[in-house]
Parts: structure tokens; C-alpha cells; sequence
């Protein structure tokens, strides 16, 4: 298992939007799906790429197997390909690395917004467009299981601590906790606003939502009727009980701190903001 | 000859002296008077400005004061809105005075709140005596 | 007991036909796939799935394929859901489906409807005899009214749901008095009384009611878009137009009057769009504003009246026919409003040539003038009547001298008093913009906005001083206001000034007994104001006219927020309205006097109430608690495995 840094380190290439990131090693490298057709491998701290895997279509969600000897990444639907999950071998030693994935399989049509290794390695969860999610059989590519737990795309999903649940943010406006094993809907999150995000709080009972507005038609409203705060739900009992302000466009991502005492948005302003949780926080006891 | 070489030899030189001396009895005197003229300059100066000073520490206190005569201007008319009487010349405590309209604020507030709740009341159990009379009527138009 | 003249035909046939047709429109049905065992489902599901794809915009979800509950072997037919109607219409025609499609050798695959599959399925393969219905006592039409806690009730549609709900203000909840999916193919509307609620159909419209909602009765109409209740609910009136059949012809139109109880047609009203659309009848582009028949008010369905050029036609009830067999002749009429508590009528003709702009108050069925009012110069005119029909207040724009710009006059009749006296007043500012003109239900104040900038004035005035004088006077002027609409309580005495849509939900409660605000508070991006029949409570509604936050907040009347629940894609909120009070008046002074008594054992209930809701909720809370430890436990073994792995 991997402990995430405090430093927040900021990745770009210059050139399209990265879709997702995962560190690896002793956070002395980090992993990046793209838009431009990439999965790239950089050194921490320097910055310098190590590595390249190139594909024909937009590259999504990259997840590193419990010990880090796999990569799975997805791949989105473009011009004549479906939308593809890879695994690769993950060499310890980059110049090992070998750009064939071992295996690969299509998907039915929608991204696969999120990928992650679950059952000792042997299965893929993925979440998709239309509110779907899956599981796959990494030794076969077969689909062993697949459940409608949203009305519309998933765009996030985020595991428990534990791994036994994930929590899963959608445009149909809900954030839905889910068994991993089941998938079963165990909560669900009422926003009125797309999520994009969602996260559990590795501390206390309590989920933080963010999204808003879709960022095409942010401009066409005053900042305030995107809903652009960061929402907070009790986990168990569905209620929210309050907001953080702050961006000033819809947040496409939201993380917690492994601590649990403060959590970070990334939002479609360009802004990351780290937000300090106060006393009261920790103090309150919100029902 | 001799001796009247040396006589103005000695005179000449008492003659330099004293002239020396005069000179530099003149030259401290200009000295002297240099100084006393440059701490005359440096008293009028120092007096300038204790002067300026003393303008601008007036005009300060001057708006001091009427800033505070308007806050204590101020306070009376707020405390006036509210009927509260204040004696003449009775000095305001401005942070107390508005903690004082705060919680009066506050109060007003409640009891605003208090006032529209037992309306809604009262508004609620007439609507629902109005029903449970109205019920038995209700019976017989149906039944008709 | 008297049954109304429903039929208690719910063991029809029909009654299926309808519901089915109600939310399977855009439904279709793909027969002869192979029959397969579970193993398989999947897989040809994932088949079904990209035919459907072929077919149109499949719904989320929206593939469906039945299994035998015994065999677990699919039934070979699979249900299809599109987004759009059309889309079912356009498969159905689709050159790749019209000789079937070939899935494989044994398996040619057809398309049919929905709605036509159903009703195949339905017929029986035996004749067997009707049985006669069992006579069943009708529900109680009142029950409504008599809930012991007082509550009213509101309709909310969102998505393909539609529920009625008990508004339970002191607990702050909903509680759900009957829901349904599909229960209408397009909106719902409560009759004037609340006694029924109508939903629309393909076929047509059908009434509910009782503390169930069952069907009371059904009209034939197919595809219809309107429709409009007399005001004691005798009639129903419903409306369509139809596509020109040749180019040249204008659009058609049809509204059908039936009877509601009876459930019969009475009387079609046919004819081209134009003839329809006259005065104020016409909205933009010529087309057709409804009502288009107005029904006159008072305690008796007697006539309702439309527009028509240079006459008003009067039509009598029950017989529909026109009264005195002849319209009322009145060459440039424009618009006309009822009074909505006797059969009493306002009328309004334009100016032209000579003949000046002319109000007029016409008593029916005599045809008697009480009182005109003849104008000059006039650009526009709006009739207003005090929802109890005391006054009609009627909104002038006359053009200056120089026509360059306009100035606004109230001419305010007082039709209760003795020989009709008219009320002439203008703004201070009478070239300022008038808004919005509100009278107070009951009582004699209104309220109007007025102002040229983005932020309104609201003036509040009288008809009557302190001894009941006639006069109007100024009582009260609210400046400034981010409001673009006012609201009355039902009731009076209080106001809500809000600035709905893209003034953000700012909302004002205001007291004009008082003329205090009592709370100001956003909800933002409401798109509606509601009062309750009681003037209890408030509902602010952001519908789906808005993308996000869609839902609805009930808040007390003095603006105290109760409770918010949100709904996505929410198309529709309406309170129930409430018939006039059965109680004499003797008996309600009574009431007011005695209200001591009442409160006493009220009070007691209400506390009652609210210490079972706490302790519910912790109980609720509690229980969400248990489960989740539960859960957690039973999941431990599996979090162990993945820790350790």
C-alpha cells in the first residue's frame, strides 16, 4: 500500500487534458491517463517522463494493482475502437517496461470513468457512462457482472479504506455508496446539481460532494447558480449539514486527506484548493 | 642701535601678537556669534515644529472630538429610534451601546419570531376548529 | 348513497387499455428472439441491446426482457423503451426491420408497438361472460377535507412520477397520500374545488378522486392539450387543434363540453383557429389563448362565455345552447372578464373611428348595463376583479399628446355598491410602468408594482377608510424591491414579494396588516410562488425550466423555512384547492370566539405530535446506524482478506 504525500504535486504536459492519476513506488513516481493518447510514467521529484505507453484513443483511468506488478488503464471509444480496458505488466525497474499490455478487452459503448483492482487482484471494477458498473475477470477479460446503480454516468468512483465499498458520483445529480461485492446501492446522496466527484472521510462517517453546473453552460449564470461548493453528507444517514464555498466553476475533483483533517478540490476555475477542516470540525457532533 | 633693532624687533612683535590675539578675540567672537545665531535658527526651528506639532495634534484631537461628538451623535439618534432616553452630557460608551442595540436588535428579533409563531398558531387551530365543525356538515352534503 | 352518476366500471377492460397507453407510448416490442436460459441471458441481452441501439435513442435502461419465473428461460420477446415517441413511429417504418431482421437462421426478429402488443396479449382466448360489476359504495369525495390534522394536501409531478401529497408543516415533512408513475402522458390539474384531479391520456382526460384516487370517470378526447373546469365542477371542458388537412386551410379547433359527473359529451365546439383567435384570445402569431371560454362565476354552472368578432356569445347550461339564441353584439370587443361571484361580465372595446375606447358592466342573463365608462387615446386595457367580485379595477394605458409615450389610470368599479360609483386614480408618477396590479382576496386592499428600473416599487392601497368610505388611498410604499412577482395570501393580510428566476429567489414576507416585513429569504432560483387554499404556508418551486436545484421549499407564512425536498425533473407542484367552507357564519364567530378552548386540546396534540417525530427520527437514525454496522460486520472477513493480501 502506497501513503499518499502531503506535497500536492501538480502534473501537466502541455498538451490535453490528464484524466487520471495514481502514484506508485515510494510516491517517487506517478502515473497519468490522457487525453492526448498517453499513459506516462514520471519521476518524482524531478518532473522527467520515464516512460510512454501509446495508444489510438484517449486514454482514461489508470489504477496500479495491490503491489504494483499490474497496470489496468481504459481507453475511450474513438473513430473504430470501442472503448478498451489494458493490463500491463508494471516493471519495478523502468527500463524493464514493456508497452504491450498482457491483456486487453473492449467494453460496451460509454467511457469507463474509473478503474480498480478488487478481490485480491483478480477482478477489475470498473464505472462507466449510462450509471453502470462492472466487474471483469482480469485473467480472461470476461464480464462477470454488471449493474445499473445511477441514471446517468458515472464520473468518478472512489474506494473505502476498508475496500469494501465504493462511492460512486454522477451527472444524475446522486452520489451512491455501493457494496463492491454486490453492488448493491447501500446510501445515496441527493444533490440536485451534477457530481462529478465524491469522497469518503477516512476519519469520521461523513462523504464530501463536489460538482455543479455543467461547465459548457457555466457561463450563461451568475457564478452563484452553479452550486459550486463542496457539499457534505453524513454517510450513514444521507443528510447533508454543510457547504464549502470557494470556486468559482463547477469542482471536478474532490479528495480527502489521508488524515482526514483537511481535503482538497480541483475545479473547472483552474484553481486546486486545499481546505483545512477548523476545530469545530472535529469537535461537532453534527446528528 | 642695537638696542633699537631689538626695542622694534619686540615692538613689532608685541605688535603681531596683539594683533594675533585680536585677530583670533575677533574670530571667536564670530564664532561665537555663528553659534549662538545657529541655536537661535535651531530654537526657532525646534519651535516650528513644536508648533506644527502641536496644530496638527489639536486639529487630530479636534477631529477626535467631533468624530466622537457624531459617534456619540449617532448613538443618541439610535438609541432615540428606540425610545431610550439619554441624559445630557451622559458620555456613550460606543462598543456598549452597540452591543446594547445588538441584543435589543436581537430581542426584537425574537420577539418578532415569537409573535409570528403563536400567530401561525393561533392561525393553524382556527383552520382546524373551522374543519372539525365543519365536519358533521360536510357528512350531510355528501350523504344528500 | 348517491354515487354521483360514476360508473363503477373499473373491472373494464378499458381501464387497462388506458393505463398502459398512459407511459408506453414510446415503447416497443421485438418478438421472436431465441428463448435462452440464464446462462445466456446476458449475452443475447447485449445482442437485443445493440439492435435496439439501431432503432433509435434507447432509454436508460430501457431494454427489458421478460423471464419465465418457473423455467428461468427468457420469453423471446424483449421491450424496448426510446426517448421520443417519434422515434417508435420511425423504427416501426425502418427499411432493416420491414421484412423482419434476420438475427439468425431460426430467428426472424418483428417490431410492434407497445401499446399494440398489449392490447393483442390481452385478448382473451376463450369468450367468457362478462360478470356484472359488484355495485360498490363510492368513495367519500370530502374525505380530504376533514383531516384531522388539518393538513392540506399538494399534487407534485417529477420525472414520470406523480404524487399527492399531506403538507405536514409543524413536523416539517411530506407524508405521501397516494402516488403513482404514468398516471398522466402529460400534466394534471386539480378541479376548482379540489374534489378531483384530472390527468391527460391519448385518449383523453380521466377525473380522480376519494381517499384513494380512484377513477371517477373517463372523457374521450383524443390527444388532448387543455383543459378547464367550471368552476363548481359540473362541466369539464376540454381542447385540441388539429393540423391544416390542405396547406391553405388555417389550423383546426375543437373543444369538446361534457358533463363531469355523467361523464357525456354535451357539446363540440369546431371551427378554424382564426375564428377562435380574436382580441385577447389571440396570443402571438394568432394562435389560440386559453380559456377560451370563460365561465361565469357564482354558486351555479350557469353560462360561459368566448370572444368572438365584435360580439361576446353567451352559452346557458345545462343545454349548452346559445343564450337568447343570439351573441351579444358589441363591435370592437377586445376582452371580457366574469366576475367571479355572480353571472356579471366586464367588457372592453377599443376605439375606433369615432366611437370611443368603452368599458362596460353587462348584467346577464338580462343584458342589462350597470354601469360604462367611455376613453379616448386608450392603447391598452386589463380587467381585474376582486376575486370575490366586489370591485373591478380596470388598468388604462392612455397615449400622450405627442403618442410618444403612455400614461396609466385605474378606473375602479364598485360593483357592490349602490349604483356601481367609480374610483379614478393614478400614480403619483402616472408615465412610471405598471407592472403588476393584485387585489387582496378578501378584503378591500391592492398592491401594485410600478417603476422603470431593474429594482420596483410596491404601492399598497385601500378602497375603504376606517368607516367603510369609498376612496382610494395610499397606505404604503415599498421601495426598491427585487420582485418581479406578488403573491397574496388567499386569506389576505400578508404578501410575499418575490424576484423569481433570474432574480435569483429573493422573497419578502410581508405583513400589510402590519405593514412590517416579517422575514426576508432566497430560494435560489425559484420559479414559483404558491400559497396554500389556507394561507398557512408557502411554496417556493425551482421547476425544470431550471437545470439544477429543481424542488421545493415550504415555508410558514411569516417566511419561517419548514422543510425543502428535492426533486429532479420536477414539471409540476399545485396545492389542492378547497371548496367554499360549509360553516355558517353564526357558527364561525362562534369558533373565533371560543378558538381558547380549541387550543387547549390542540396544543396537547401538537406536542404529542412532535415528540413521536423526534422520537421517530432518532429511532430512524438509530436504525440507519444498526444496518450500517451490520453491514460493516458482515464485511469484515472480506476487508481482512483484501488487508492482508
Amino acid at each position: 500500500h502506497v501513503d499518499e504525500p502531503e506535497t500536492l504535486v501538480l502534473a501537466t504536459d502541455g498538451r490535453q487534458a490528464g484524466q487520471s492519476i495514481q502514484w506508485a513506488g515510494e510516491s517517487d513516481r506517478l502515473i497519468t491517463g490522457s487525453a492526448d493518447q498517453t499513459i506516462r510514467i514520471w519521476d518524482l521529484p524531478t518532473g522527467k517522463e520515464l516512460f510512454q505507453f501509446r495508444h489510438r484513443e484517449p486514454c482514461r483511468a489508470v489504477k496500479l494493482s495491490a503491489g504494483e506488478r499490474f497496470l489496468a488503464a481504459t481507453t475511450d471509444a474513438f473513430i473504430e475502437s470501442p472503448p478498451g480496458i489494458h493490463v500491463y505488466n508494471f516493471a519495478e525497474n523502468v527500463e524493464d517496461q514493456s508497452a504491450t499490455p498482457v491483456i486487453s478487452w473492449t467494453a460496451p459503448k460509454g467511457r469507463i470513468t474509473r478503474v480498480f483492482w478488487t478481490d485480491c487482484n483478480r477482478k477489475l471494477i470498473t464505472s462507466h457512462d449510462y450509471g453502470i458498473v462492472r466487474r471483469w475477470d482480469v485473467e480472461t477479460g470476461q464480464m462477470l457482472q454488471e449493474t445499473q446503480v445511477h441514471e446517468d454516468a458515472i464520473q468518478d468512483m472512489q474506494m473505502s479504506p476498508d475496500e469494501t465499498h465504493v462511492i460512486t458520483a454522477s451527472l444524475d445529480k446522486t452520489a451512491r455508496v455501493v457494496d463492491i461485492e454486490t453492488f448493491q446501492v447501500l446510501k445515496t446522496y441527493k444533490t440536485g446539481r451534477f457530481v462529478q466527484s465524491a469522497a469518503m472521510s477516512p476519519l469520521f462517517d461523513h462523504v464530501v460532494l463536489g460538482g455543479g453546473q455543467d461547465a459548457s453552460q457555466v457561463t450563461t449564470t451568475a457564478a452563484q447558480a452553479g452550486g459550486f461548493e463542496a457539499r457534505f453528507f453524513h454517510k450513514i444517514f444521507q443528510e447533508e449539514f454543510g457547504r464549502v464555498r470557494g470556486h468559482f466553476g463547477p469542482i471536478n475533483t474532490v479528495a480527502f486527506h489521508p488524515s482526514g483533517r483537511s481535503f482538497t478540490t480541483g475545479g473547472e476555475d483552474g484553481y486546486v484548493r486545499v481546505h483545512h477542516l477548523d476545530m469545530d470540525y472535529f469537535t461537532t457532533k453534527f446528528f | 642701535e642695537g638696542e633699537h633693532l631689538k626695542a622694534m624687533a619686540r615692538k613689532m612683535a608685541i605688535e603681531k601678537k596683539k594683533e594675533e590675539s585680536e585677530r583670533a578675540a575677533y574670530e571667536a567672537e564670530q564664532l561665537q556669534a555663528q553659534m549662538k545665531a545657529q541655536a537661535q535658527r535651531a530654537h526657532e526651528l525646534a519651535e516650528e515644529k513644536r508648533r506644527r506639532e502641536e496644530a496638527l495634534r489639536r486639529e487630530s484631537e479636534r477631529i477626535q472630538r467631533e468624530m466622537e461628538e457624531r459617534e456619540q451623535e449617532e448613538l443618541r439618534a439610535h438609541l432615540g429610534a428606540r425610545n431610550i432616553k439619554v441624559k445630557e452630557g451622559e458620555k456613550l460608551e460606543k462598543t456598549a451601546v452597540i452591543k446594547d442595540l445588538m441584543s435589543e436588535r436581537i430581542k426584537e428579533q425574537q420577539e418578532l419570531e415569537r409573535r409570528m409563531a403563536r400567530h401561525a398558531r393561533n392561525m393553524d387551530h382556527l383552520e382546524r376548529a373551522r374543519r372539525e365543525e365543519e365536519a358533521p356538515f360536510l357528512e350531510t352534503a355528501w350523504k344528500e | 348513497g348517491d354515487d354521483m352518476g360514476i360508473k363503477s366500471d373499473d373491472d373494464d377492460v378499458k381501464e387497462e387499455d388506458v393505463q398502459t397507453q398512459s407511459g408506453f407510448g414510446s415503447c416497443l416490442v421485438i418478438q421472436n428472439l431465441p428463448k435462452v436460459p440464464e446462462e445466456k441471458y446476458e449475452k443475447l441481452m447485449n445482442v437485443v441491446r445493440t439492435i435496439a441501439s439501431k432503432l433509435g435513442d434507447v432509454r436508460d435502461n430501457g431494454v427489458f426482457m421478460p423471464v419465465d419465473e418457473a423455467t428461468k428461460i427468457s420469453k423471446g420477446f424483449a421491450f424496448v423503451e426510446l426517448a421520443r415517441k417519434e422515434e417508435v413511429d420511425a423504427a416501426l417504418l425502418d427499411e432493416r426491420f420491414a421484412q423482419g431482421y434476420q438475427l439468425d437462421k431460426n430467428h426472424r426478429l418483428t417490431l410492434c408497438r407497445f401499446d399494440d402488443f398489449d392490447k393483442y396479449a390481452k385478448v382473451p382466448d376463450e369468450y367468457v361472460p362478462l360478470e356484472p360489476a359488484p355495485y360498490k359504495q363510492p368513495e367519500n369525495l370530502h374525505s380530504w377535507l376533514a383531516d384531522k390534522q388539518g393538513r392540506d394536501q399538494y399534487v407534485i409531478r417529477h420525472g414520470d412520477n406523480t404524487g399527492v401529497c399531506w403538507n405536514d408543516g409543524k413536523r416539517g415533512r411530506a407524508d405521501v397520500a397516494y402516488q403513482r408513475e404514468y398516471w398522466t402522458e402529460s400534466f394534471v390539474q386539480w378541479s376548482p374545488q379540489g374534489t378531483m384531479i384530472a390527468t391527460m391520456h391519448r385518449q383523453g382526460m380521466a377525473v380522480w378522486g376519494g381517499p384513494t384516487f380512484t377513477r371517477l370517470n373517463r372523457f374521450a378526447h383524443p390527444n388532448v392539450r387543455l383543459v378547464d373546469f367550471s368552476p363548481n365542477e359540473k362541466y369539464i371542458l376540454s381542447y385540441t387543434s388539429h393540423e391544416p388537412a390542405t396547406a391553405r386551410d388555417s389550423f383546426h379547433v375543437l373543444i369538446n363540453i361534457f358533463d363531469v359527473r355523467a361523464g357525456k359529451l354535451l357539446r363540440k365546439f369546431e371551427g378554424p383557429v382564426d375564428e377562435y383567435a380574436v382580441g385577447s384570445s389571440a396570443g402571438p402569431a394568432g394562435a389560440l389563448k386559453w380559456p377560451v371560454f370563460k365561465w361565469a362565476g357564482g354558486r351555479d354552472d350557469l353560462y360561459f362565455a368566448r370572444l368572438g368578432r365584435g360580439k361576446i356569445s353567451i352559452f346557458e347550461c345545462p343545454h349548452m345552447g346559445l343564450l337568447g339564441k343570439e351573441s351579444l353584439k358589441m363591435d370592437g370587443v377586445q376582452d371580457f372578464e366574469w366576475s367571479p361571484s355572480e353571472p356579471l361580465l366586464a367588457a372592453y372595446s377599443a376605439e375606433h373611428g369615432n366611437q370611443p375606447a368603452r368599458i362596460v358592466v353587462i348584467k346577464v342573463p338580462e343584458r342589462i348595463e350597470l354601469r360604462q365608462k367611455n376613453m379616448l387615446n386608450v392603447s391598452d386595457v386589463k380587467l381585474y376583479w376582486h376575486p370575490q367580485g366586489t370591485y373591478l379595477a380596470v388598468k388604462v394605458e392612455a397615449w400622450t399628446k405627442t403618442k410618444k409615450s403612455t400614461t396609466t389610470s385605474f378606473q375602479i368599479f364598485c360593483v357592490k355598491d349602490k349604483d356601481v360609483p367609480l374610483e379614478v386614480f393614478e400614480l403619483k408618477n402616472n408615465k412610471e410602468r405598471v407592472l403588476n396590479f393584485a387585489w387582496e382576496p378578501k378584503g378591500h386592499r391592492f398592491a401594485v408594482v410600478h417603476g422603470d428600473g431593474p429594482r420596483p416599487s410596491i404601492s399598497f392601497f385601500t378602497m375603504r377608510d376606517d368607516k367603510g368610505r369609498l376612496g382610494v388611498r395610499e397606505l404604503k410604499v415599498l421601495e426598491s424591491r427585487s420582485c418581479n412577482a406578488i403573491c397574496w395570501s388567499p386569506q389576505g393580510r400578508n404578501i410575499v414579494l418575490a424576484g423569481l428566476k433570474n432574480l435569483n429567489g429573493q422573497l419578502e414576507f410581508f405583513s400589510v396588516d402590519e405593514m412590517e416585513t416579517m422575514a426576508t429569504a432566497e430560494h435560489f432560483m425559484a420559479t414559483d410562488v404558491e400559497w396554500d387554499p389556507t394561507g398557512r404556508y408557502v411554496a417556493t418551486v425551482v421547476s425544470h425550466v431550471q437545470q439544477m436545484e429543481n424542488g421545493v421549499n415550504i415555508w410558514s407564512f411569516g417566511g419561517r423555512l419548514l422543510y425543502s425536498s428535492q426533486r429532479d425533473k420536477l414539471y409540476q407542484f399545485s396545492w389542492r384547492p378547497r371548496p367554499p367552507s360549509l360553516l355558517p357564519p353564526e357558527k364561525e364567530a362562534e369558533i373565533a370566539k371560543n378558538l381558547k378552548q380549541y387550543t387547549k386540546r390542540y396544543d396537547e396534540e401538537d406536542e404529542q405530535l412532535l415528540m413521536q417525530a423526534d422520537a421517530d427520527v432518532l429511532q430512524e437514525r438509530q436504525r440507519g446506524l444498526d444496518d450500517w454496522k451490520s453491514y460493516m460486520e458482515s464485511r469484515r472477513n472480506y476487508a481482512a482478506l483484501q488487508l492482508d493480501f
